[in-house]
């Protein structure tokens, strides 16, 4: 339980994968009330969607810089890019 | 003013005057992603991908399709175009002519988006007709004013809910975060409609409105007067449930457009959810964000050859070619009627992030309305095969014509048209589709939801000559209600056979506000939606009553998925009528235990009053528990809205298990198995059934089964019904 499994029909094989929140997700939505409150200081009524897009733009820039210094791993211009067909909950 | 149809108007055409450059320069693609996308980070990484020649092709198509659409003829687009030839026409009139032409003008502004400008018209009609000596006049004065106050209404939402958006806008019961600061819309439609209800005080529409002008201001209760008041009651959930917030914004969802559809699935085989949304608009870009797992996401439309791919009230996944990636199906024309005649798109999944419109290739490319499809392997020879419901009116003459089409996939990358082969000729305004094993005997069945007709149910009798079905409606008892709309199957009770849910839509008798006050308290409402329990021996018991599915609710977009994990699922139903003064909230329903359903709308912060589409149940963050995303906008032009996504913040007290099925004899992505998990809890075994499907006809969730397992302790059997010819399940022994 609370686990990921791939199954390939005829296969009693299984994938279990521990899934319990996967890790950078998680420092993610811990940091939620931190990103709240810079997401709301650029929400503010009348900025926020202000469609000359200054605001909003900063509010992307605020986001960004963000997450840049979260998640530097995200930000590599040559991500690691595999597909392994339906086996792959290990991140 | 200009701010406004600015606004409204972005959705719109935005993309089009970008697709005229940037299939040539597709730099420029970049910079106009930049002003579109929450991701600017994307433009540093990104390299566009020019759609492929078949894609190209298809664009083309789509937008000559479209073009040939007489906007006389629409009522949904174009309003602005329409406006300006009805002010014309106005102003080369006189008397009630320039009065009727009037109020057609301010009404075509308002639909456009451009609210101030329908107020200064309706303004002017009032001026126009006061002096007038016309039989009617009274009544003619008082629906001026009705119009008046629903334009001050809209000028209210869009000055706050959309151009000043915060978590809590346009959620009813609406809280302070989300009242109007911008307070001149409401305040005139408050002050309006409590005119209006001095002379009818049972005008039922006008006392909703007056009361969700009155919550947009903090004015309600205190400030309604007793008589005009709703109940605070009317407001509140009977159960307590935890608050959903919606994190959009905070994702990078939060983009606004019209009404359309979304599929929430891992298009990359990373494991990852990815989402991919369309609007109905003609000139709608489709949007694919790829998931990077940590906690962003990516637009990454540009990059797979999707740029210039628009509209799409609906969109469905697939693997129509066994290749384990995920293809996707664009349904387009729906509610055009005969003006519907636009091609639907089948989108091949290169498996290297780029899709390619493969259409024509496969055979499927014809011209009619569309919006609903079912991807199955009807006859178990391992390749789904595909039921397109169009929109016919059967007594309509030749202009409405339009058959629904049952494909059998070839195994080759085609498909062939088997519908009167299969006794499956259907000519009706199918606005649903569901597919799935109702006698459990392997083969899924078909389930049609129609507008304006009996819905129909279709047991699979296929052979070793194809594909054959057999209508049983009517032994089913599964007709009712007589307009409907979204439908799914899924096994509410855990009993381990396949149930039926349909959900009513508008006849136009009566604008749901005051429908839904009318029904208020009451249980037998024929707008009711049903649900449709499986009694195991060919016939269906509705059960809405006994199940607390009593109010009418015009839904389109929906879906079905397990917020606390206990087995049983819940479902949301997105109220997306396009009527604008349709401004009720979209609802959702909590499962207890299959006994009943409990609305938990108020209580979990669900009741967007926004117009709601296309809606995904999916573990979206991967901590085991299901979020939800819901693409709202309406469907007139200026009706856009910003799409929602709930965070589940529900408690991890509960167990859950994922399964991702990998078919071999069976298509690759198990499109129709079922899984059966037996459990203990607390001393006592039950199971907990789930079949792999995108949920709702109108909604999109992943493929991968998502079970919640209650308090299990242990998970004693697993069991997986492919799809295939025998129907023995395989029993997992090894998973706990």
């Amino acid at each position: 339980m609370n686990k990921a499994y791939s199954i390939k029909e005829g296969e009693n094989a299984t994938f279990p994968k521990s899934r319990r929140r996967s890790q950078i997700w998680c420092r993610w939505m811990e940091r939620r009330s931190e990103r709240s409150r810079i997401v709301l200081s650029a929400n503010q009524r009348n900025s926020y969607h202000n469609t000359n897009g200054n605001n909003k733009l900063k509010l992307q820039l605020e986001s960004l810089s963000w997450r840049r210094e979260l998640h530097p791993a995200a930000f590599s211009a040559q991500r690691k890019k595999t597909h392994p067909p339906l086996a792959n909950f290990a991140k | 003013m200009e701010h406004l149809k600015s606004i409204a108007t972005t959705a719109n055409w935005s993309w089009s005057i970008l697709f005229g450059y940037s299939l040539l320069v597709l730099i420029a693609g970049c910079k106009a992603d930049q002003d579109q996308s929450t991701s600017p980070e994307s433009c540093v990484t990104a390299t566009a991908t020019s759609p492929s020649s078949e894609t190209l092709a298809m664009i083309d198509s789509v937008q000559k399709a479209q073009a040939a659409v007489d906007p006389m003829k629409v009522t949904v687009f174009m309003c602005a175009e329409r406006a300006q030839l009805l002010k014309k026409r106005a102003e080369s009139s006189e008397g009630l002519n320039k009065v009727n032409f009037m109020v057609m003008w301010g009404f075509e502004e308002l639909k456009a988006g451009n609210s101030e400008g329908s107020i200064k018209i309706f303004q002017d009609v009032l001026k126009l007709v006061q002096p007038m000596q016309i039989p009617g006049k009274e009544q003619t004065v008082l629906e001026m004013k009705k119009l008046l106050a629903l334009a001050a209404l809209r000028l209210g939402e869009q000055q706050n809910c959309v151009l000043n958006h915060t978590t809590e806008s346009c959620i009813i019961p609406i809280a302070p975060g989300g009242q109007h600061t911008k307070r001149d819309g409401s305040t005139m439609a408050f002050d309006l409609y409590k005119e209006i209800l001095q002379q009818v005080p049972d005008d039922l529409t006008s006392k909703y409105l007056f009361n969700v002008s009155a919550m947009t201001l903090g004015m309600f209760p205190e400030g309604v007067p007793a008589s005009l008041r709703l109940p605070e009651q009317y407001y509140k959930s009977k159960v307590e449930f935890p608050h959903f917030t919606d994190i959009a914004a905070e994702i990078g969802f939060d983009k606004r457009g019209l009404a359309g559809g979304v599929v929430m699935d891992d298009f990359n085989n990373d494991g990852f959810l990815d989402i991919m949304a369309s609007n109905w608009g003609f000139h709608d870009q489709i949007h694919f964000y790829k998931n990077r797992g940590d906690g962003s996401f990516e637009d990454v439309t540009m990059q797979s050859g999707l740029k210039g791919v628009t509209g799409g009230l609906n969109i469905r996944q697939t693997d129509y070619n066994n290749d384990g990636w995920i293809d996707l199906f664009i349904m387009r024309g729906a509610w055009f009627r005969d003006q519907g005649r636009i091609p639907n798109s089948l989108l091949k999944n290169n498996g290297d992030g780029t899709f390619t419109d493969v259409t024509v290739k496969a055979g499927l490319y014809t011209k009619r309305p569309t919006q609903n499809s079912v991807w199955l392997d009807f006859d178990l020879d391992g390749w789904v095969d595909l039921f397109v419901g169009n929109e016919a009116i059967p007594d309509g003459g030749p202009d409405f014509n339009f058959p629904s089409e049952l494909y059998h996939n070839q195994g080759d990358g085609t498909f062939k048209e088997v519908s009167a082969e299969a006794n499956l000729q259907i000519l009706a305004f199918v606005k649903g589709s569901t597919g799935g094993d109702i006698n459990n005997d392997g083969y899924p069945d078909l389930y049609l939801s129609i507008l304006n007709g009996n819905n129909r149910l279709f047991l699979n009798a296929s052979d070793e000559h194809g594909i054959k079905f057999k209508e049983i409606t009517t032994t089913a008892h599964v007709e009712e209600p007589f307009v409907s709309f979204p439908t799914w199957m899924f096994d509410y009770n855990n009993d381990g056979w396949l149930d039926i849910f349909v959900s009513a839509y508008s006849d136009g008798a009566e604008d749901l506000p005051g429908k839904v006050l009318r029904a208020y308290g009451k249980k037998d409402d024929p707008f009711r939606p049903r649900i449709y329990r499986n009694n195991s021996d060919g016939t269906f018991t509705d059960m809405s009553i006994p199940m607390g599915l009593t109010e009418p609710v015009f839904s389109m977009g929906s879906s079905y998925g397990d917020l606390d994990n206990d087995g049983f699922p819940d479902f949301y139903l997105g109220t997306g009528e396009p009527n604008l003064k349709s401004i009720v909230p979209n609802k959702m329903y909590w499962n207890r235990e299959g006994k009943k359903y409990d609305d938990i709308t108020y209580a979990g912060g669900f009741g967007n009053i926004q117009k709601g589409h296309g809606v995904a149940f999916a573990d979206m963050d991967r901590d085991g528990d299901q979020d939800l995303f819901a693409k709202m906008g309406g469907s007139f032009e200026g009706d856009v809205y910003q799409s929602m996504f709930f965070e589940n913040p529900m408690p991890h007290d509960k167990q859950w298990i994922v399964l991702r099925l990998e078919g071999v004899k069976s298509n690759r992505m198990a499109l129709g198995a079922r899984g059966e998990i037996e459990i203990s809890e607390n001393g006592k075994t039950r199971k907990v059934y789930e079949m792999v499907s995108p949920g709702s006809s109108f909604g999109g969730n992943s493929l991968q089964l998502e079970m919640g397992l209650g308090k299990a302790e242990k998970i004693n059997a697993v069991k997986i019904y492919w799809p295939v010819k025998g129907n023995q399940p395989q029993v997992l022994p090894g998973l706990r």
